[in-house]
């Protein structure tokens, strides 16, 4: 499954740097932690979901950065804070409204969790805007 | 590769690059080539047979129930062959004529012979006649409730583990306490009208608990706003299926309907601490805590459907001070996917529950770690394997924000455990004098098989552990098929079905039969004596696919058992799938994409009408990456959630397919999949393509 982001990546990275990067190779995707997918809403927003395996998790859009056709999305993923939570699997849900993804054409979902390299943003997802 | 994904039926698609032109090539060449193929359909969900007339099932012979329309009185039908035994209101009963005479099944009647066979056919020419909304035989409903609550035909999760045929000899006691270590309770929801004792609200901190103030003697949850969508009354879900009111005729079962429920509310906005939950522990179990408070009777069983890392010593002698007072905890294994252990389930004086899905199958999310005592259903809501429509959650009791009382499907192992618990209670409601620990004991000992659990894991059997508490078998021979189901998918030959005799008589194979007819079936059926002592048949299942159509072909195999004194009957659905789906109505579109802009450059569609194949001409030289789909909601885009796609070579390991001079054929084959279930495992959202107007 992460390899048709792989695909789509080629072209997103591409779209967002002007052009293919020196070596010829885009990001790929690297996200390791708890699934995450996106769907484009009808007003031109994108909502995001984590499927968290417990309670207690917490997902927060910390920026959007947009360059010419390309939105990099910047998500935080945070962990349960309690010593025991529920254990039922919970999608934390956030949309991306539409004016923060301005004219872009491709959006690429950053995530930043304790998770995953202490921390450091991993792309999940890149995706062609409709 | 997702696990989660590896069970989804894949959509083969067979296709040729070739070029249409020789020569030429390499770097400068205009080549263009033709891309052509066929596709097939994914497997579809089975259908649900309609239900029919079992003659094997226990009735009053010759008798059939008629319900007849509003405007029909108590037909005189004495010249058709149907003697008015009684009437009133709209229900009448009938005696056929055709069924008199005959040998019985109990006498050794063959069964297309006996009397039974004869009240069905009579029933089935009853329920024809004009008048008549239906017809059934009289049956004697004794060895197998299903409870006649709204949603219970979507809680799948109870005859997995034999509830029904177990509520046909308990269906719990208001003597036995089960206590709810979670959320708190939503106490308006009807289905627990009549089923609480005294609880507690355990948690210390006021924000946490979102009520004003610390401890305090009312459990009602206040809310976790656990998503920004709204808090998750996790604690009403769970108490939910360990007792929701059963047969009721409304809402959902839960598994003990008659239990009383203590609800001591430990988690909060965030979670719950050790301090608090080892204090809700002891609470439970009527000990000195840090309440200064002690419920009038202890608990028999205590659920605690959360878990956190590592292993809290503070929690453990909780736990342990617990059960030596004579309570049973349960607790949720975890939903990390790992193997380590979480508290408070892997603590010893705790039952630790794993969670399995539809197939019986480890949950992907369920831990697995060696400390797991029994497994449950926890549900998988990425799939819907048994085709309802919905996805294979555990179906609960649910609240909201606004104060709406609803019913909802979850997963996790937090659904797994009341379930345990819930068994638990039955247990103790069979059989009062049990000890905890006893109850522990028949829980792991009579448990049954899942699909290849780890650690040689075994699923909870609630008919052998009621049965066992109860000293043995029930004196009536219970018969019970595993799986119940096989679905031989698209490609399997053979499968086997295990036929457990729980009873105390002796069964003697009498014969089978299916409906609808089935002659692409065999089976072998043998006879063994397992090393308990149970009467065990096995039946190995064969099937010859040559010859049949296109499409799922399904049937129901009966198999009739006697005792001498009683008929016994067990079903088995049969399922499997030649060629391509009958669920053919998508247009198929097949586009060729250059890698760089993501656009589409290329593309055909097909459907079920020409075969599914495929085809596209004149495809210039270059890299593109080869994808098919479905846009079932028009929306231009292919890869939605709800419809089909794939991609060249397949949806794990995309590649860009490159046309070129002097490549004349090149075989592509990918596999499509059902996003409706695949985005729900996450990532699907990157795999929209815009098709061509």
């Amino acid at each position: 499954m992460k390899r048709i982001v792989t695909g789509s990546l080629v072209v997103a990275a591409a779209a967002c740097a002007g052009g293919p990067a020196a070596d010829g190779r885009a990001p790929l995707p690297d996200w390791r932690g708890p699934a995450v997918h996106c769907r484009h809403l009808g007003d031109r927003g994108l909502e995001v979901e984590l499927m968290a395996p417990t309670a207690g998790h917490e997902l927060e859009l910390a920026g959007v950065d947009v360059v010419g056709t390309c939105a990099e999305v910047q998500l935080v993923h945070r962990l349960p804070t309690a010593d025991f939570v529920a254990q039922v699997l919970t999608t934390q849900r956030l949309v991306v409204p539409a004016e923060r993804l301005a004219d872009a054409t491709v959006v690429m979902l950053w995530i930043a969790s304790p998770t995953v390299d202490q921390g450091a943003r991993r792309l999940a997802i890149t995706t062609a805007r409709p | 590769m997702n696990p989660s994904l590896s069970r989804f039926s894949s959509l083969s698609l067979v296709g040729f690059l070739a070029t249409a032109c020789g020569g030429g090539g390499g770097g400068g060449g205009a080549t263009t080539a033709t891309v052509s193929g066929q596709l097939r359909l994914p497997a579809v969900a089975p259908a649900r047979l309609a239900p029919l007339f079992a003659a094997e099932q226990p009735m009053l012979p010759g008798e059939v129930v008629v319900w007849l329309d509003a405007t029909t009185a108590a037909l005189d039908l004495a010249v058709d062959g149907f003697d008015l035994v009684r009437s009133g209101g709209p229900i009448a009963v009938y005696r056929a004529h055709a069924a008199a005479g005959r040998s019985s099944l109990a006498e050794g009647a063959a069964l297309v012979d006996s009397v039974e066979r004869a009240t069905c056919d009579a029933a089935a020419a009853m329920q024809a006649r004009a008048g008549v909304r239906c017809a059934s035989p009289n049956y004697l409903l004794k060895a197998c409730i299903e409870p006649n609550d709204t949603y219970y035909d979507k809680q799948w999760h109870y005859p997995q583990i034999n509830l029904p045929q177990t509520w046909a000899l308990t269906q719990g006691s208001n003597n036995v306490i089960v206590a709810v270590l979670d959320t708190g309770i939503v106490s308006a929801h009807p289905e627990f009208a009549g089923r609480f004792v005294s609880g507690f609200d355990m948690i210390s901190s006021a924000t946490a608990a979102r009520d004003g103030d610390g401890r305090d003697a009312n459990p009602e949850d206040e809310g976790d706003l656990e998503t920004p969508q709204g808090s998750s009354f996790h604690g009403t879900h769970v108490a939910g299926t360990i007792g929701a009111n059963g047969n009721d005729g409304a809402g959902v079962a839960g598994v003990d309907w008659n239990c009383k429920l203590m609800i001591v509310r430990v988690l909060g906005r965030g979670g719950g601490s050790v301090d608090d939950i080892a204090n809700g522990i002891l609470f439970a179990a009527r000990l000195a805590n840090g309440s200064g408070q002690l419920p009038a009777q202890r608990a028999d069983v205590i659920n605690m459907s959360l878990g956190g890392p590592g292993l809290s010593t503070v929690l453990e002698q909780a736990c342990d001070a617990a059960a030596n007072a004579g309570s049973l905890l349960v607790a949720a294994a975890g939903n990390d996917n790992s193997s380590q252990p979480s508290s408070p389930a892997a603590f010893s004086s705790v039952l630790s529950v794993g969670a399995v899905d539809l197939v019986r199958a480890r949950a992907p999310y369920s831990n697995f770690s060696p400390t797991v005592d029994i497994w449950a259903p926890g549900g998988d809501m990425t799939a819907d394997r048994n085709g309802d429509s919905f996805p294979d959650g555990v179906l609960s009791c649910m609240a909201d924000d606004q104060g709406a009382l609803f019913f909802k499907f979850e997963n996790g192992t937090s659904m797994a455990s009341p379930h345990i618990a819930g068994v638990a209670a039955l247990v103790k409601a069979a059989n009062p004098t049990l000890t905890a620990s006893q109850i522990r004991t028949i829980l792991t000992s009579t448990t049954m098989s899942g699909s290849n659990l780890p650690n040689n894991g075994r699923l909870v059997d609630a008919l052998a552990a009621v049965q066992s508490a109860l000293g043995g078998a029930a004196g009536v021979p219970l018969l019970v098929a595993t799986p119940a189901a096989v679905d031989l998918g698209a490609t399997s030959t053979t499968a086997t079905v295990t036929l457990e005799n729980r009873g105390s008589s002796n069964l003697v194979f009498s014969s089978f039969s299916f409906q609808p007819a089935a002659p692409w079936f065999s089976g072998l059926l043998s006879d063994a004596v397992a090393s308990n002592g149970i009467d065990l048949d096995s039946l190995a299942i064969t099937v010859d696919r040559a010859g049949l159509a296109n499409g799922v072909q399904q049937t129901r195999l009966t198999l009739n058992y006697l005792d001498g004194v009683t008929p016994v009957t067990v079903e088995v659905e049969l399922r499997l799938q030649i060629g391509q789906s009958p669920a053919s109505a998508d247009t198929v579109f097949v586009l060729l994409v250059d890698p760089v802009t993501l656009e589409a450059r290329f593309q055909t569609s097909t459907a079920d009408a020409n075969g599914f194949a495929f085809a596209m001409a004149a495809v210039a030289a270059g890299d593109y990456l080869l994808v098919a789909g479905t846009d079932r909601d028009n929306d231009g885009l292919i890869g939605d959630a709800g419809e089909l796609f794939g991609a060249w070579p397949n949806l794990d390991d995309v590649l860009p397919v490159t046309v070129a001079g002097g490549v004349n054929n090149v075989d592509l084959e990918f596999g499509m999949q059902d996003l409706a279930t695949v985005q729900s495992a996450g990532g699907a959202g990157a795999r929209t393509f815009r098709r061509m107007p």
